[in-house]
């Protein structure tokens, strides 16, 4: 962390990013989030915010107003478009991009989806100052596999607004969970909160969940599942769902215990965003086993912890970052290995985990004061306020291995990560998701 | 003869085998039935179902259809009657399990008693706060053969009264199945002259299902599917996509009874499987004058605009 006396005299910055919600909730929060710290990080009067929507397209005046000399810096802060539309406009207003002031983007997890993009975006960098903000440390060791050049790579989490969160639960909340979906009072809720895909292992976790309850009779816990189904699948290896594929294929492995441990398992679909931070207050876990190839921080968790709520994670990618010494059990990690078509997680570990939880103690007070220490916007504006005053590196390009894995997009275009006569994953695959696992 | 228990084996097996419908490789059975698959599309759009979910024009012909041990028949009045003039009675080739839709109980003929179950789904959301209605549907002809558009758009305003926020989800689409004459009626137009009429000019009708279906967030409301006939598709893929956001439908809902297979579709619809209840048979009223005008085969294209299967219809449905 930079010191919170660091000052910046006046610098001005430019915010890209798209003024309309994106389709991925998080995104969404992420980004409103973000230009609140940056405000933070160089005062409101300092920050001026452009629109460049998902249709790829920025104003011609907007580009004039960048290139008149007034930025410090620019700074990409959605997770689409890539910067590369943007860049081949500015040409139109300075054909050597000399007054192409430093550029900073923020990096998200669908940074693969988009390779050929990024190829473009290297070529037209070349040489010039650039810094990549990584959410998670594993996000910032995945993206040394495309860039050889750790000097640009900097690691900010994606900021939460703590006072959305924070604070003791009422106990007289408007919103009580227990009592909206008839649990007992002093029961044990383990919630998961986002999106019901297949990568994010919704029906391992109901299977190891109703495994550990049967095994134990175990009366009073109780698995609370927040969100909506999608039908995303696996698509680096072709396997693409349709709607209601995946909803199928969980309850189909519920319906395969006692109805009575199948009651504990509760679906609750969707809720508001104005709902959440009292499931996140009232739960007594977080759980998410996800291992999702975009998985490079997890707001969700973020979330979770500001509101003071122990999690149990799968040890992938942007998960790993939250692990906390300083709190203890505000974090437990179920390991993960890389498999042939799917991460291979831990199921021993997993419900060690869960026996574990029966003499559990926590100060969730602790955890939330701590986890809103490092990632309010207040702490991450004063973060990237330190990041904004470093000078900024001459960009060289992506490495040797980003090259052939483009390569391999232009062929197979999102299976390149796909071995050819198998639906198993090839060797660029191991090579560059190692760095999700620990 | 199959029972419940043995139907539910045959479709939880369904769900690892090869059998299992072919979520990408449609085989239409003809070009004009594309059209119409994309006319009314995404009404039609799949779902994931082990009992196979299909069409009967999704397949190329009965020997086709024949390798899948089940499948939930998503036609509605005319392609059930043209299935059953064209396969009065069981065959060897076509052994599957047909799952028709409650509604249309009677049109099936007795010797397919052994061969043939009933679904229909089950919403079992709670009822929202009355934030905001959906209403959905395309103005196609055959949703209007028992009301014009003055009736129709008459009911959804009773329906949305207590409503806070109404949404409208009606692409304009031609209706292409009916006569020439009768697709120069536009009933299409007409239904949103008259939603504009009665909703003021300020209202959104989306169009774009795309955008639509894409930008979807809401969490609590209720729908309303504006074809409540079933003439020509029996179960819509839009009762499902409101179904699983959560949302309650206003669309009126079959009785299960007691004996039955319930499969979870989403946390808040299922599909409820029962079995034939024996309830009057009219296959001989359609299947007589049918023969008897010594018809060889029979398309859904011609019994959509039979003048004679359409008074069946609103006689009997």
């Amino acid at each position: 962390m930079y010191p919170s006396t660091l000052r910046i005299t006046n610098m001005k910055i430019a915010l890209v990013y798209s003024f309309k919600e994106s389709e991925w909730f998080s995104c969404t929060v992420i980004v409103r989030n973000l230009v609140e710290a940056y405000k933070k990080a160089v005062g409101a009067e300092n920050v001026t915010s452009f629109h460049f929507g998902h249709n790829y397209i920025i104003s011609e005046e907007d580009i004039r107003t960048m290139a008149n000399g007034e930025f410090d810096r620019i700074v990409f802060i959605d997770h689409k478009p890539t910067p590369t539309a943007f860049l081949e406009m500015w040409k139109s207003q300075d054909k050597d991009y000399s007054l192409l002031p430093e550029l900073i983007v923020h990096i998200f997890g669908d940074f693969p989806l988009y390779l050929r993009e990024w190829r473009t975006f290297n070529q037209i960098m070349k040489s010039k100052k650039l810094k990549f903000i990584c959410a998670s440390e594993r996000q910032k060791r995945y993206l040394s596999n495309y860039y050889h050049q750790d000097e640009i790579f900097y690691v900010s989490p994606f900021p939460v607004n703590v006072e959305a969160f924070s604070g003791e639960e009422s106990k007289n909340t408007s919103l009580n969970i227990r009592k909206k979906y008839g649990l007992p009072d002093e029961s044990k809720v383990f919630l998961y909160t986002g999106r019901l895909s297949y990568q994010k292992r919704i029906k391992e976790m109901v299977s190891l969940f109703c495994e550990y309850i049967q095994k134990n009779k175990i009366e009073n816990e109780y698995l609370l599942i927040v969100g909506e189904f999608d039908n995303i699948g696996l698509p680096y290896l072709g396997y693409h769902q349709i709607h209601g594929e995946y909803t199928r294929e969980v309850f189909r492995c519920l319906e395969k215990f006692p109805k009575a441990i199948q009651d504990k398992v509760l679906f609750t679909g969707k809720i508001s965003n104005k709902e959440i931070s009292h499931y996140y207050k009232q739960a007594t876990f977080f759980v998410s086993l996800s291992t999702y190839h975009d998985e490079d921080y997890g707001m969700s968790v973020a979330e979770a912890l500001c509101s003071g709520c122990p999690c149990i994670l799968s040890d992938w990618a942007g998960f790993a970052s939250f692990k906390n010494d300083k709190i203890k059990k505000a974090t437990q990690f179920v390991p993960v290995q890389l498999g042939k078509s799917l991460p291979l997680i831990s199921h021993d570990e997993f419900s060690r985990i869960l026996d574990e939880t029966k003499s559990y103690s926590v100060d969730r007070e602790d955890i939330s004061k701590r986890s809103a220490e490092k990632l309010s916007i207040q702490a991450i504006g004063v973060h990237l306020r330190g990041i904004l005053n470093e000078s900024g590196y001459d960009f060289m390009g992506g490495s040797s291995l980003m090259n052939q894995i483009i390569s391999e997009n232009y062929i197979s275009s999102i299976q390149m990560f796909r071995r050819e006569a198998t639906r198993e994953f090839n060797h660029f695959y191991f090579k560059v998701y190692d760095a999700y696992t620990k | 003869m199959h029972t419940l228990n043995s139907l539910k084996t045959l479709i939880e097996e369904n769900a690892k085998a090869e059998t299992h419908y072919q979520k990408w490789n449609t085989q239409f059975r003809d070009d004009f039935f594309k059209d119409i698959y994309w006319t009314y599309f995404p009404s039609t759009e799949k779902y994931y179902f082990e009992g196979n979910p299909s069409f009967l024009y999704e397949f190329k012909d009965s020997f086709d259809m024949g390798r899948y041990p089940v499948v939930l028949v998503r036609d509605g009045f005319v392609g059930i009657i043209d299935f059953f003039l064209t396969h009065p009675k069981p065959t060897t080739d076509l052994s599957c399990i047909f799952l028709i839709h409650k509604k249309y109980e009677s049109l099936i003929p007795k010797s397919w008693k052994n061969q043939v179950f009933l679904y229909h789904m089950k919403n079992f959301a709670k009822a929202c706060s009355k934030k905001k209605l959906f209403i959905y549907g395309f103005g196609t002809d055959d949703i209007f053969f028992k009301s014009d558009p003055k009736q129709l758009v008459k009911k959804i305003a009773n329906l949305t009264q207590d409503y806070e926020e109404i949404e409208f989800f009606i692409p304009q689409r031609e209706s292409i199945i009916s006569s020439h004459e009768e697709r120069l009626k536009r009933r299409d137009v007409l239904l949103n002259k008259e939603l504009y009429r009665e909703f003021g000019i300020d209202i959104n009708i989306e169009m774009d299902s795309k955008t639509f279906l894409r930008q979807f967030k809401d969490t609590d409301f209720s729908f309303f599917n504006i074809d409540e006939n079933k003439y020509l598709f029996a179960d819509n893929y839009l009762d499902h996509f409101f179904s699983s956001k959560g949302g309650y439908s206003l669309n009126e809902q079959l009785e299960s009874m007691e004996d039955k297979l319930c499969f979870k579709l989403s946390p808040f619809h299922e599909v409820v499987i029962e079995k034939m209840q024996g309830s009057k048979s009219i296959f001989q009223d359609y299947y007589l004058p049918f023969k008897l005008k010594g018809i060889r085969d029979s398309n859904i294209y011609n019994l959509y605009k039979n003048r004679f299967y359409r008074n069946l219809f609103i006689n009997k449905f």
